[in-house]
């Protein structure tokens, strides 16, 4: 029981939800799940906090839940991101080897490194994640370390996602108010990947589409490396406001419908079908579950072409061999893999949790993906990161700290 | 000589059974309509043929008419209408008899009337309706009211303006709310009210005028102005202008067609009929009809103008011009009227000129320009102004999309689409 594995906590700040994850490393390598704490989300539209104070109520209900299951004292934490100022964006640094052996150094990769995440951002925004992704030297392409290489040029291709200072902060700031320090911030949309996607599946290039309460994050796993991510700031939210306004209900019969008679493609079944919801006179009390449908599939076809248009727009449509995963709360609803397996034309599935043991009920929710994959981010970060961080005043170095391995 | 001028006056000053008897009964309903033939009086016309009809006794009390109608109906006990359109109205059908006896032996009657209110509303529609129903001209002058007396009195007017057009052969509608185009709005409501009812006034008693057909040369009886006016759907202004010296043509015409009782350029360029009355002194020629109608159909060449004149002895130098501009709400109103004038032409054209040249309007004399002085050029300026129609902004009615919860939120804009409102709405999609 009281061993020394390191113990590691996601916290995902979501629109309809606020999940806490804690894992224990063991052997470096495997993470453990030792307890889960969830709460009803109340201060946050799209992916954003809009009310700081319901959000730290509820932020310390679920870390309280977590560590009352997993019997641990929660001090420090990964925080997950989203919303729609955050952007991914590839960019591409060049770095001249100037030693007379020509051969690649560690000093070289450094500045190649350092050229590569110079972009320009817009002033406001900060950095969250930079990813290698490949190595170029003198035009050849596909070089995963070239540490001991020869050549003259050394270009090095970085995926960076970045977004507004001051909205990132604004996730951040409920956290002050308690006693649990943030080491890091990570996008929402990158750790889904890191917890779904299997080593292959991200060499042979792999979508991974989190659909939440306010935000669909994406991100695109190709060659073992991020090619693509963003954010689309639509969710089920935006599914439950269509059906209380198409059918004029009130939001709350809404989220209630959409659970219970939900789809992403029309029943045929459906047609012209009546049902009769109980409620006080006032409200509209028979329903016509074909207009449910549509309304319902309009808004999630919407959410998936988009994506799918974003995509397509940077040239990486056909990069799906291993197909698309669905993660989030929007993966529950019914028939959207085959909806979203018509519009990527490639294999579809729901997300699962790799690489944690644990009760496969939780593992196999696709809603508790990022929660598990900021835990997954947290452990691979190298030790001495860790350790440094500790030190730091976690907000201060929370966001815009470099990070470096994937 | 004073009695000549009146339009009524064959039959009061002689008395003699053998004169034309007088045929226009003139009717003021409730207080506007009371007030405006007061000032009827002081415009000339004579007594005798003018009524004011009123649901309060003290404001007949203070009027001294040979003719007049109080009525007394036990609906409302001796008071006022208290602004009830249908008590007023029950009060006129309690005193059919008299009214049928007013009208005994005319052909033609004339309600003036404020809308709005209870007598001039309610009253003056069911005289305009019993005027009908014993086979008379009816014609009504109707007034509506300020906007700033609120909108309860507004709506009852434009109601009643309605059924003002279903009950009578023509209503002339005359907007308060115009008024101030040519007051100041600071100026006392005392004086706007004398300055309405004797703009008004001026204008039916030179209408009346001409009417009677005492001194007219173009003759322009009631009938015409029926006729003219006649469609359910027709709107009307109406206004009256008067110049002297020199330049009065052209003065009287310039006056005519900005008065703001007229509705500037935006409504006179949809009109399609204009009927009006010219009174001048001995110097009346046809010269001066003629340069009078060029000038009207140069600005508003597709009109029909039917024009009568009378002659004034009173007037010297001096030119009154009475506009009634209809506007009839049918389509290629333009087209009719050009027909209806090229058909003059002869055929032997036909096969010179194809079938714009036969449209193109013959070259007449005009009178010549005025100097332009610093004053009129100030004039002219302000004219061209009111002539343009006010430009609007275009916008976007973006409100009627509805994005619920989202309302007040960040817009979620992307390709140029909201993402916050409903997929179906945007892609407009019909749930049926």
């Amino acid at each position: 029981m009281f061993n020394n594995n390191p113990i590691f906590v996601g916290l995902e700040v979501g629109t309809s939800k606020v999940c806490c994850a804690v894992c224990e490393l063991v052997d470096e390598r495997d993470l453990k799940l030792l307890g889960i704490g969830q709460s009803a989300s109340h201060g946050v539209r799209k992916g954003e906090i809009v009310d700081p104070k319901a959000v730290e109520k509820d932020i310390q209900k679920a870390i309280s839940k977590a560590e009352e299951n997993a019997n641990v004292r929660i001090r420090s934490l990964y925080l997950g991101v989203s919303g729609g100022h955050i952007r991914g964006q590839n960019n591409r640094g060049r770095h001249t080897i100037v030693s007379p052996t020509r051969q690649v150094s560690d000093e070289d990769i450094q500045n190649v490194v350092k050229n590569a995440r110079a972009t320009c951002l817009p002033v406001e925004n900060n950095t969250i994640h930079t990813i290698r992704q490949k190595f170029r030297l003198d035009g050849h392409g596909g070089i995963r370390n070239p540490i001991t290489m020869l050549g003259s040029d050394l270009e090095l291709d970085m995926h960076i996602i970045h977004g507004n200072h001051n909205r990132l902060q604004n996730s951040i700031r409920p956290m002050k108010g308690l006693d649990t320090e943030v080491e890091q911030v990570a996008f929402n949309g990158l750790c889904t990947a890191l917890s779904t996607l299997d080593k292959n599946q991200k060499e042979l290039g792999a979508l991974v589409i989190d659909i939440g309460g306010g935000t669909t994050d994406y991100i695109l796993y190709h060659g073992g490396t991020v090619r693509h991510s963003g954010v689309l700031p639509v969710g089920g939210d935006h599914i439950t406001n269509d059906l209380a306004i198409g059918l004029k209900v009130p939001l709350k019969k809404a989220e209630k419908l959409k659970i219970e008679h939900g789809a992403a493609v029309i029943d045929e079944n459906v047609r012209g079908r009546e049902i009769t919801v109980g409620g006080d006179t006032l409200t509209r009390n028979s329903i016509n579950l074909e207009h449910l449908q549509r309304i319902m599939s309009l808004r999630v076809e919407e959410i998936l072409e988009l994506v799918a248009k974003d995509l397509d727009e940077h040239g990486l449509i056909e990069y799906l061999t291993a197909g698309v995963t669905i993660a989030g709360g929007g993966a529950h609803i019914p028939g959207i893999c085959k909806l979203a397996s018509n519009i990527f034309d490639c294999e579809v599935k729901k997300a699962t949790v790799r690489g944690v043991t644990g009760p496969q009920a939780v593992l196999d929710k696709p809603e508790f993906a990022a929660a598990f994959g900021l835990v997954r981010f947290g452990s691979m970060r190298p030790r001495e990161a860790q350790i440094a961080s500790r030190g730091i005043s976690g907000l201060v170095s929370a966001v815009g700290s470099l990070f470096k391995r994937f | 000589m004073n009695d000549d001028t009146s339009p009524f006056s064959e039959s009061s000053s002689s008395g003699s059974p053998a004169e034309p008897e007088r045929i226009v009964r003139v009717f003021g309903v409730g207080n506007a309509g009371c007030a405006i033939i007061d000032d009827l009086i002081k415009a000339g016309a004579d007594a005798h043929g003018l009524v004011p009809i009123h649901t309060d006794p003290v404001a007949l009390a203070r009027r001294n008419y040979p003719d007049k109608l109080l009525l007394e109906s036990k609906h409302i006990r001796g008071l006022g209408s208290g602004g009830d359109p249908a008590l007023a109205q029950m009060a006129l059908e309690d005193n059919a008899d008299k009214v049928d006896s007013l009208m005994i032996g005319m052909k033609v009657a004339i309600i003036i009337s404020g809308l709005g209110g209870g007598t001039g509303s309610g009253a003056g529609l069911a005289l305009a309706k019993a005027a009908r129903k014993k086979g008379l001209l009816t014609l009504a002058f109707v007034a509506t009211p300020f906007e700033c007396e609120g909108d309860r009195r507004m709506n009852q007017a434009r109601a009643s303006l309605e059924d003002f057009r279903k009950a009578c052969d023509g209503v002339i509608h005359l907007p308060n709310q115009n008024v101030f185009e040519m007051l100041d709005a600071n100026t006392s409501i005392r004086s706007i009210h004398t300055f309405l009812n004797r703009l008004h006034a001026e204008g039916i008693s030179s209408l009346m005028k001409m009417f009677s057909g005492e001194r007219s040369i173009i003759n322009l009886t009631p009938a015409d102005l029926a006729v003219a006016l006649k469609g359910r759907r027709c709107d009307c202004r109406f206004a009256h202008a008067e110049a002297t010296g020199e330049d009065r043509v052209r003065d009287a015409v310039q006056k005519l067609v900005t008065h703001p009782m007229l509705g500037g350029a935006e409504f006179l360029s949809g009109a399609s009929e204009f009927v009006m009355s010219l009174s001048a002194g001995s110097d009346l020629s046809y010269a001066l009809v003629h340069s009078v109608r060029e000038l009207l159909l140069r600005e508003y060449p597709g009109v029909t103008l039917s024009l009568g004149t009378c002659e004034d002895t009173k007037r010297s130098e001096s030119l009154g011009l009475t506009l009634i501009a209809i506007r009839k709400e049918q389509k290629g109103r333009r087209a009719d009227s050009k027909t209806t004038k090229t058909s003059v032409d002869n055929g032997d054209s036909e096969l010179l000129l194809d079938q714009d040249a036969q449209q193109r309007p013959p070259s007449q004399m005009v009178p010549p320009p005025p100097e332009l002085t610093p004053e009129l050029r100030a004039k002219l300026g302000g004219r061209t102004k009111s002539n343009k129609a006010p430009l609007k902004q275009a916008s976007f009615d973006e409100e009627l999309l509805s994005k619920g919860r989202f309302d007040q939120t960040e817009p979620n804009i992307r390709g140029g689409e909201d993402l916050d409102v409903p997929t179906y709405i945007r892609k407009r999609i019909f749930l049926n």
